[in-house]
């Protein structure tokens, strides 16, 4: 064993931080509102934005939205029907990349007008990889063609990052959902219902919500239930989502 | 970005400056990070590059700190016996606990550029483009400081060992 092997080795061991820690920790950051003159982050940029608000991410269908899919599927109300009509009710088809039916040509997504790109992609009915990132893509323009900031990352690489100049904060949300509604969200509903897991656990999911206080045992609606438990703690019910179908959870 | 990345923030400050000071420094890394998020660019590195590259500039602002950490884990290691974990299993047993003493007391001689290097290889497992994303230098400055590191801890374990 070498000098650094042993090092690594011999790592201090930490404990994670703990849900009540993690709280008072965020709890701390927004708290402290004076920005530092002394910048530690300042290595090589000399032109540095100032953002306040902090970022937004959302995670897309790619990975624990999928299973966000999957849920609502399983719990019926919303059912693969209620995909399909969302998606406008052309036959779905599975594709697979690679496929035979995956174009091979890179849509041009920045010069296309709203929802064009879309119509585009479900036209044969199929959203292949390249099309879903050709839609990602979109987004991400539309986002930043209004003067935002935007990029897909997060651990999967997977997530939509957006953040705003200081003087555009409150605008965020509302462009971040008009860019989702013309270059996304349609298309990404489509590649979710020909991706659906197969092996999840809606049991231990539902359980897990249960004993988050997400839902409640008195709930009768399951679909209703479950939206609100995303709407109350998204990280949570993601959480709950892993546990049940561990195979969302992105490398790491 | 905080629910992904805090508990690999914290770790890492934590394995730096113990926990007494790690709540504060990840705080601060936080604060930061999201005045600055608009300077982050996704083609230079991932996110956790980015976070630990202000971590680190936050701990320097406790050198005396981390100075006092790696010298306690070296005393630590220097009184473990064979099947003591403090530090993980090392499982060469008694030598190998004093030769980590050593290496402890180098790195904490080392300048603050090459602890960093040397630790986010080390302790957090980064890859080479990782640490080249945290630390704002090429990837092959980082394998050929890597390099010099190491054989300059052996050499003065070496050394030492002859003294």
């Amino acid at each position: 064993m070498n000098d650094i092997d042993l090092l690594t080795a011999a790592r201090p061991h930490v404990d994670n931080l703990d849900r009540a820690d993690k709280q008072r920790l965020y709890s701390a950051i927004t708290s402290r509102t004076t920005i530092s003159t002394d910048d530690p982050t300042d290595q090589t940029s000399p032109q540095l934005i100032p953002v306040v608000g902090g970022d937004r991410h959302r995670t897309t269908l790619r990975h624990f939205a999928i299973g966000r899919a999957a849920v609502l599927i399983a719990v019926g109300t919303v059912g693969i029907a209620g995909l399909f009509a969302l998606a406008r009710d052309t036959p779905v088809t599975t594709d697979q990349p690679g496929s035979p039916s995956a174009p091979t040509t890179v849509l041009p997504t920045t010069t296309m007008p709203t929802d064009t790109l879309q119509d585009q992609i479900l036209a044969d009915g199929v959203v292949t990889e390249i099309e879903l990132t050709a839609a990602q893509d979109a987004t991400v323009a539309c986002i930043e063609a209004r003067g935002f900031n935007a990029y897909y990352g997060g651990p999967d690489g997977d997530s939509l990052i957006s953040s705003a100049p200081e003087a555009k904060t409150g605008q965020l949300n509302g462009v971040v959902d008009t860019c989702e509604a013309s270059n996304w969200t349609r298309v990404s509903i489509r590649y979710a219902s020909g991706h659906l897991p197969v092996d999840f656990d809606i049991e231990a999911i539902w359980t897990c919500m249960r004993d988050s206080d997400l839902v409640a045992a008195s709930d009768t609606d399951p679909t209703t239930a479950f939206q609100q438990a995303v709407s109350i703690n998204q990280s949570v019910a993601d959480d709950c989502i892993k546990l049940g179908q561990p195979a969302l959870t992105p490398p790491t | 970005m905080y629910e992904w990345f805090v508990d690999d923030v914290y770790r890492f400050v934590a394995r730096r400056l113990g926990p007494e000071l790690a709540f504060d420094v990840t705080a601060d890394t936080f604060r930061i990070a999201y005045e600055r998020l608009s300077s982050f660019d996704p083609q230079q590195g991932s996110e956790r590059g980015w976070l630990y590259g202000i971590a680190m500039n936050v701990i320097r602002n406790h050198r005396r700190a981390e100075h006092r950490r790696l010298g306690a884990l070296a005393r630590i290691a220097r009184d473990a016996t064979a099947t003591d974990e403090t530090f993980g299993r090392v499982e060469d047993g008694i030598d190998a606990h004093s030769r980590l003493a050593r290496v402890l007391d180098l790195v904490a001689e080392l300048s603050a550029d090459d602890r960093d290097l040397l630790l986010l290889y080390a302790w957090e497992r980064c890859s080479y483009h990782d640490i080249a994303a945290s630390m704002q230098i090429p990837v092959g400055t980082v394998r050929s400081r890597l390099n010099r590191i190491r054989t300059t801890i052996t050499a003065h374990i070496e050394v030492l060992s002859h003294e």
